[in-house]
């Protein structure tokens, strides 16, 4: 008689390698019921990336999705029953799928819907808001670095992924026949502050390129040095109207830093 | 939900759907005004090498927040070794497993701080070294942890055609005093190729006529309990579901006023012989 731990491993691996047309039993349990199960699974973690990747399921139609997610699942299997949390690999993995080799912009559309998904679960406070800078002086807000939260992504595509995800998840033609898909795009996402969804803001080149030093620990003083553009701290104050930071701190907690 | 506030008793919801975000921030809002039942899918109650940490204190913090009237997950397992298999699969019932599923629901229990109820699953197959009725399984899991019971008909009926079991005789080995809650749904009719009928527990039709006699028959025996009806593919809208939940109270209040008329009548022949 088998334990419980061989029983469960026997059925794990029945489920997770075997393919979906041959089902043999496993420890005992018939293969008729080893089917189902394998059925039910492949249908409960597809279906738990559609609902993550909704703008990918919308333009690949729902059986190409399907293929493509049931052979993400037999090489990645989630690590908890948090579905939500699932397909953090799924936009690379879509971009070494080969049958979707004619569609070019899909992965990075995937790694668009990621972020969004992950900055809408992720608690948004706490965050750095315009009133904690209230007060400081020209030459202690040029020393300040931020941390960045959590919540906050930065995406660059050749392809304007933002538009073909609002056009597709509106079943907008119209929209999708006009697209230009050689404009390439600059995006940040981030959650809201009230914790319930996220945004998506374009990005002009400069405020991309702020956003990402400030992002890697540059102070403001240098990110303003490197990136004149934004002395009149427009990105800024769009940085600080949501949880793009957790906190700021005076340079002389770092290192010196020199500027590049 | 959120804009037209139904009369409805309470609400259940799955558990692992309401860590964070909007359904969090909606489930908070509800919270208010509904008493509502944290329906667990993930615990994996069943796992030979014990629970995942992370998800138990995942379901710990929502419980925290929510407060809820209940919660409840599955006399099964889906987790083994680090990987999630999205489907409540099924336990043999042995002596060796009847005490790790009582391990793990103390576990569990004492990490929320609570008790819970153990639903028993749909089954498609039996495990030939199963010693132990699932009805004796589920009562002795209650009577060593002080756990209830989460008493799903519609499975009771799917598992006991599917083994070639009496759904009567599965129902009435349960230990009553346990029941917590009842489930009812509806489920699919699947052909083989060998002429057999398997029953799929799909939750996506009406609850079926010999569920709901043998729902009539758990008020019967059980008395009142909340009773949830579960439709979570192909969801009709809210006025066909509210009338499945109304049917439910109807046959609920109409088997209770029948038992009570013939305790009475009962107790009037005993009072005259």
């Amino acid at each position: 008689m088998p334990s419980l731990l061989e029983t469960q491993q026997a059925i794990h691996d029945a489920l997770s390698t075997a393919p979906a047309d041959s089902a043999p039993g496993a420890a005992g349990l018939p293969a008729g019921a080893v089917s189902i199960h394998r059925n039910n699974m492949l249908h409960a973690l597809t279906r738990a990336l559609a609902l993550g990747f909704p703008a990918v399921e919308g333009l690949v139609g729902t059986d190409f999705f399907e293929a493509m997610a049931i052979s993400f699942v037999r090489q990645a299997h989630p690590r908890s029953a948090w579905l939500d949390a699932y397909g953090e690999d799924f936009p690379a993995f879509i971009a070494t799928f080969a049958p979707a080799g004619g569609l070019p912009y899909l992965a990075d559309l995937a790694r668009l819907e990621r972020a969004a998904a992950v900055a809408a679960m992720v608690d948004p406070h706490p965050a750095l808001l315009p009133a904690d800078l209230a007060g400081l002086d020209t030459n202690g807000a040029a020393a300040l670095r931020f941390e960045a939260h959590p919540s906050l992504r930065l995406l660059q595509s050749p392809f304007p992924v933002d538009a073909l995800q609002t056009a597709t998840l509106a079943a907008d033609e119209g929209t999708l026949q006009r697209l230009r898909l050689n404009e390439p795009v600059r995006l940040l996402i981030r959650g809201t502050l009230d914790g319930a969804a996220a945004e998506i803001i374009r990005l002009a080149e400069p405020a991309f390129r702020f956003t990402r030093l400030l992002m890697d620990g540059a102070s403001l003083g240098c990110a303003l040095q490197q990136v004149p553009e934004e002395a009149d701290g427009g990105t800024l104050a769009l940085l600080l109207a949501g949880p793009s930071f957790r906190r700021a701190s005076a340079a002389d907690a770092f290192p010196e830093e020199q500027p590049r | 939900m959120l804009a037209l506030r139904p009369p409805i008793a309470w609400l259940e919801v799955h558990s692992e759907n309401y860590f964070a975000g909007e359904g969090l921030a909606t489930l908070e809002t509800l919270r208010h005004d509904y008493p509502v039942s944290c329906h667990c899918v993930g615990l994996s109650l069943g796992s030979a090498d014990g629970l995942d940490p992370e998800h138990l204190r995942r379901v710990a913090a929502l419980v925290a927040r929510i407060e809820p009237s209940l919660v409840s997950d599955h006399l099964s397992w889906s987790t083994f070794g680090g990987v999630y298999l999205g489907e409540l699969l099924p336990l043999p019932l042995t002596e060796e497993a009847l005490g790790i599923v009582c391990r793990n629901v103390a576990h569990a229990q004492d990490a929320l701080g609570r008790t819970l109820l153990l639903e028993n699953p749909s089954t498609y197959g039996a495990f030939p070294h199963s010693t132990i009725p699932e009805w004796d399984f589920l009562a002795a899991v209650a009577a060593r942890t002080g756990c209830g019971i989460l008493c799903d008909v519609n499975n009771i009926w799917v598992s006991a055609c599917n083994l070639g079991l009496d759904p009567l005789g599965w129902l009435n080995g349960l230990p009553g005093a346990a029941i917590g809650e009842i489930h009812l749904a509806g489920h699919a009719l699947k052909p083989l190729a060998d002429g057999r009928v398997v029953r799929l527990d799909d939750h996506g039709s009406p609850v079926r006529p010999e569920v709901w006699a043998l729902y009539a028959e758990a008020i019967r025996r059980f008395g009142p309990k909340p009773t949830l009806i579960e439709w979570d593919t192909d969801v009709p809208d809210l006025d066909m579901l509210r009338g499945e939940a109304l049917q439910a109270q109807a046959i609920a209040d109409a088997t209770l006023a029948e038992r009570d008329a013939s305790r009475h009548a009962e107790r009037s022949d005993a009072v005259a012989a």
